[in-house]
């Protein structure tokens, strides 16, 4: 489990959630994106849409397989570039 | 004829939301899109900035930026709409939306309206990739390629059997 605090101005619109799937497809793990209550499938550009991630919001990305420390990595390290 | 309209199920018929030329997407000028990183589709250049709902259902969200709606069909079909390229940039100046995250649309429903003026002043590309975001929910498209009116249908997307 990794936190995460979204820098980009724009939050996570539809490029960025594309790349984050794109980079989802490089591991076997579930990989979530959790703000709160809401926990969105990171492979599903629909799903992190609809969660409408904004600037300076907190994020928690967690996943669940063999390669999930991996991939929590990836997916923080891409989260925190595009900010 | 009637087999054609009537008898394939698994078979839909997306109508363009917008005026203009439809294109490949492997044409479009950015890579998240035209090596279809998150799916298949197309794309339309668009020849005004009208943007009508394609289908029944129900919108996934619109951002605050207002340039990409995500569109859940009344199919259960994944649709990305993303009015030009680098358009968040804009902040949603010149754009305009009729709907928010939730509503239920129908096909033909005016979804947003972009002032076309406003993005070439901005050095913004107008071309629209149209995604269908959800990979294992289709088995193929066939796309009619060229120009396009809103409401001529733009598209026929086989559905994997549920």
């Amino acid at each position: 489990m990794k936190k995460v605090i979204i820098k980009s101005k724009t939050g996570i619109h539809a490029r960025p959630a594309s790349l984050i799937v794109k980079k989802c497809s490089d591991f076997e793990s579930q990989i979530y994106l959790i703000r709160g209550e809401v926990k969105a499938d990171a492979r599903s550009i629909m799903n992190i849409m609809a969660m409408a991630i904004m600037y300076d919001e907190e994020i928690i990305i967690q996943a669940e397989g063999p390669d999930a420390k991996l991939a929590e990595e990836a997916i923080f390290l891409l989260l925190e570039s595009e900010g | 004829m009637f087999k054609k309209m009537f008898g394939n199920k698994n078979e839909i018929v997306m109508n363009s939301p917008i005026n203009g030329k439809v294109i490949e997407l492997s044409e479009v000028p950015d890579q998240v899109f035209s090596q279809k990183m998150v799916g298949d589709g197309f794309a339309i250049i668009p020849t005004d900035g009208e943007v009508l709902s394609p289908f029944d259902g129900k919108i996934v969200q619109i951002f605050p930026t207002k340039h990409a709606i995500g569109l859940l069909t009344t199919s259960g079909l994944e649709i990305l709409i993303h009015f030009g390229l680098d358009t968040v940039e804009l902040k949603g100046e010149g754009f305009i939306k009729f709907i928010e995250a939730n509503q239920e649309v129908k096909v033909g429903d005016k979804l947003i309206s972009v002032d076309l003026e406003v993005l070439k002043k901005n050095k913004k590309s107008c071309i629209t990739p149209i995604i269908f975001t959800n990979k294992s929910q289709y088995k193929s498209l066939n796309i009619n390629y060229g120009n396009i009116k809103s409401g001529d249908v733009c598209a026929t997307i086989k559905l994997v059997k549920r």
